[in-house]
C-alpha cells in the first residue's frame, strides 16, 4: 500500500481541495464561534469579552436542559423500535423467506430520502384538527368520537415527532444491517440448522450477536444525527393554519419539541445573540461527544461478557 | 430451506404492515393534491378532480420555475464538487504515504463526529462578510468538504483500487493525474456512483442553511419555496399538499430509478467500513 518516497509528495495535490475547503469554510468557523461564545455580541457592533456568561446564562436559563431533555426523549421512543424493526427486517430479507424483496427495501428506504421540510409539513396536514387525515379515519372508523387536536397536546407532538423519526430512519439502518448481515459467513447458518436449531434461535444466538458491531453504529450514527434533529419538529409545528414563521412556532406546544438546534437557531438567528447560540452549539457538541463515547463504551463492554 | 408456512406468513405480514406505514404517506400527498381544499375532508383514498385547479394555483407563483432551476443548479454542482473533492481526498489518504497523512485521516473522522451546526453561527457571518448572501454558494460549499465521502472512497480505494496498477500506470510513465482519472477512477464507479447519490439528496433536501444565508426570494431553493407557499397558501391545502409532491417527487424519481445502485452501494461500503 505504501508508496515510494518519489511520489508520495503527489499526495498534497489530491488532500489539497478538500482540505482547503474543509479548512476555510468549517474548520475557521468552529474556531469561530468558539471564540464568540465567549463573547457578548450582535452580530454587527463590537464584541465584548464576557468569559464563560454566555454558558453560565445558557445553563441558569433552563432551556438547555429542557431542549436537550425534549431532543433525548424522541431518541428514547424511537430508537429501540428502529433498531429492532430494522433488525428484524434485515433478518427476514437476508433469509429470503419472502419474495418482492428488491421492492420492500426500495419502499422502507424511500422516508430517508425524501425532503424533511415536506415530511415536516405533509404530516402537520395529517395532523390538522378538521382536514387531517388521521382525524377522518380514526373518526370513520369508530375509534374517536370526535377529532383530536394532535398538534396542540404536547404528548402527542412528541409521540408524532418520535413516529415520524422512526419512519425516516429504519429503513436506512435496515440497509446497514443487510450490510452486515453479508459479512456472516453461511456456514455458520448451516451448522446452526444442522443441529436443529429454528429460525428464531438462529436470529437470536447468531444474528443478534453478530451484528452487535453494526448495531454500536448504528446507535452511535443515529444518536448524533438524532441530536440534530430540527426540519421535522420544527416544520410539523409550522403548519397548517397559521401560516406562522419558524421563528414563532418553534417547539409547539409548551416548547415540547423544542429541540438543541432549535435552540442554536432561535439564539443565533431570531434573537440575533451570537454569543450565546455559539455556546449553545458547544454545550450540544460536548452532549454528542459524551454520547458517542458512552454508548460505544457500554455496546462494547457488553461484547466482552 | 425448510422454512414453515406459519414463519412465512408471519415474515409477509410484518413487511405489508411496514410497507403500508411508509408508503400511505406518500400516496395520500400524491392524492390529497388532487383534492379541492374543501373537500379534503372527504378524502377517501381515491383522486378527485381538483389537479388542475391546485396546479394553476401553485403556478400562480411565479419563481416556481425558478426555485426549481436553483435546486436543480445546487444539486448538480454539489454532486459534481462532492465526487471530486471526496474522490480525490480518498485517493490522496489511501494510496500516498505523505507527512501527516495520520493527522489529516483523524481530522476527516473527527468532522464526521462534530454536529454541523456546530459553526453554524460562524458560517453565516463568514458568508456575510464574503458577500456570498442571496446566492447559492452557501448552499453548496459544505458539499465540498463531506468528511463522511472521503471516509468511504478512503476505505474503498484502499480495498479496491490495486497498487499494482498505479505501478504500472508509473512505468508507462503516465502522470499521476492521468493515473487517477483513467486508471483509479474507472475501478472506483460504484462507490463514486453511490456518493453522487447520496449528495444529490442531501443537496436538494438542505433546508437550514438557505434558510440562513438567501432571503432573495428569486434565489429560493425548493424547500424554501415550499415553505413561502406553505405561509401564503393559508388556507388552500389541496394547492399546498400538491406543491408538497412536486417538491419531493424529482428526488423520489431519481431514487427511484437508482436505487439499485444507491442500495449496493450502501451496503458494499458498509461492509468494509
Amino acid at each position: 500500500m505504501e508508496q515510494s518516497n518519489r511520489y508520495s509528495k503527489y499526495g498534497y495535490f489530491f488532500v489539497l481541495p478538500f482540505f482547503l475547503v474543509l479548512f476555510l469554510f468549517v474548520l475557521l468557523p468552529i474556531f469561530f464561534t468558539f471564540y464568540v461564545s465567549f463573547m457578548k455580541w450582535d452580530g454587527f457592533t463590537d464584541m465584548h469579552f464576557v468569559g464563560f456568561e454566555n454558558y453560565i446564562e445558557v445553563i441558569k436559563g433552563g432551556l438547555f436542559f429542557k431542549s436537550l431533555y425534549n431532543t433525548l426523549i424522541i431518541m428514547a421512543l424511537s430508537l429501540p423500535l428502529s433498531i429492532i424493526l430494522s433488525l428484524g427486517l434485515s433478518f427476514i430479507l437476508n433469509e429470503k423467506l419472502t419474495k418482492f424483496s428488491g421492492f420492500f427495501k426500495t419502499a422502507f428506504f424511500l422516508p430517508y430520502i425524501t425532503t424533511p421540510v415536506a415530511v415536516g409539513l405533509f404530516f402537520s396536514l395529517l395532523c390538522n384538527y378538521q382536514i387531517g387525515f388521521i382525524n377522518i379515519l380514526l373518526v370513520k372508523l369508530g375509534l374517536l368520537v370526535e377529532p383530536i387536536y394532535w398538534l396542540a397536546k404536547p404528548l402527542y407532538v412528541v409521540l408524532i415527532v418520535s413516529m415520524i423519526v422512526v419512519w425516516k430512519n429504519f429503513g436506512y439502518n435496515m440497509v446497514l444491517y443487510l450490510a452486515g448481515l453479508q459479512t456472516i459467513s453461511p456456514e455458520l447458518y448451516e451448522a446452526a440448522q444442522i443441529d436443529g436449531a429454528t429460525v428464531w434461535r438462529r436470529f437470536l444466538h447468531i444474528t443478534v450477536p453478530m451484528l452487535r458491531p453494526i448495531t454500536i453504529f448504528v446507535v452511535i450514527t443515529t444518536t448524533i444525527w438524532g441530536l440534530q434533529i430540527f426540519e421535522e419538529p420544527a416544520l410539523l409545528m409550522v403548519g397548517t393554519d397559521s401560516g406562522g414563521s419558524i421563528g414563532s412556532t418553534l417547539g409547539g406546544p409548551e416548547k415540547a419539541v423544542y429541540t438543541l438546534v432549535s435552540y442554536v437557531y432561535e439564539e443565533g438567528f431570531v434573537l440575533f445573540r451570537p454569543g450565546r447560540s455559539a455556546a449553545v452549539a458547544y454545550l450540544m457538541t460536548f452532549v454528542i461527544i459524551v454520547f458517542s463515547f458512552v454508548s460505544f463504551g457500554l455496546l462494547n463492554r457488553g461484547d466482552r461478557s | 430451506m425448510s422454512t414453515k408456512l406459519p414463519l412465512k406468513l408471519l415474515a409477509y405480514l410484518l413487511l405489508i404492515i411496514l410497507t403500508l406505514f411508509t408508503l400511505i404517506p406518500f400516496y395520500s400527498m400524491i392524492v390529497m393534491g388532487t383534492y379541492d381544499s374543501f373537500k379534503l375532508y372527504l378524502f377517501n383514498g381515491l383522486p378527485s378532480d381538483y389537479f388542475i385547479h391546485n396546479l394553476e394555483s401553485v403556478l400562480k407563483v411565479k419563481e416556481m420555475g425558478r426555485f426549481f432551476l436553483n435546486s436543480l443548479t445546487v444539486s448538480a454542482i454539489s454532486v459534481a464538487g462532492a465526487i471530486f473533492t471526496a474522490t480525490a481526498c480518498g485517493y490522496g489518504l489511501s494510496k500516498y504515504s505523505f507527512k501527516g497523512r495520520r493527522f489529516l485521516n483523524n481530522l476527516v473522522l473527527f468532522t464526521m463526529m462534530v454536529p454541523s451546526q456546530l459553526g453554524l453561527v460562524a458560517y453565516v457571518w463568514e458568508m456575510n462578510k464574503l458577500h456570498l448572501i442571496d446566492t447559492l454558494i452557501p448552499t453548496i460549499l459544505p458539499m465540498f468538504s463531506l468528511g463522511f465521502g472521503v471516509f468511504w472512497m478512503t476505505q474503498y480505494i484502499r480495498d479496491s483500487v490495486p497498487t499494482e496498477i498505479i505501478e504500472s500506470g508509473r512505468i508507462d510513465s503516465a502522470g499521476e493525474f492521468r493515473i487517477f482519472f483513467s486508471l483509479a477512477f474507472p475501478i472506483i464507479t460504484p462507490a463514486v456512483v453511490t456518493l453522487g447519490l447520496l449528495a444529490f439528496i442531501w443537496s436538494w433536501n438542505s433546508f437550514l442553511i438557505p434558510l440562513l444565508t438567501i432571503s432573495d426570494v428569486r434565489q429560493y431553493t425548493i424547500p424554501l419555496g415550499v415553505t413561502m407557499f406553505n405561509g401564503l397558501y393559508v388556507s388552500d391545502n389541496g394547492a399546498k399538499i400538491l406543491a408538497l409532491t412536486i417538491a419531493t417527487l424529482p428526488v423520489l424519481l431519481f431514487y427511484l430509478f437508482f436505487s439499485k445502485q444507491l442500495m449496493s452501494g450502501l451496503t458494499a461500503g458498509a461492509v468494509k467500513g
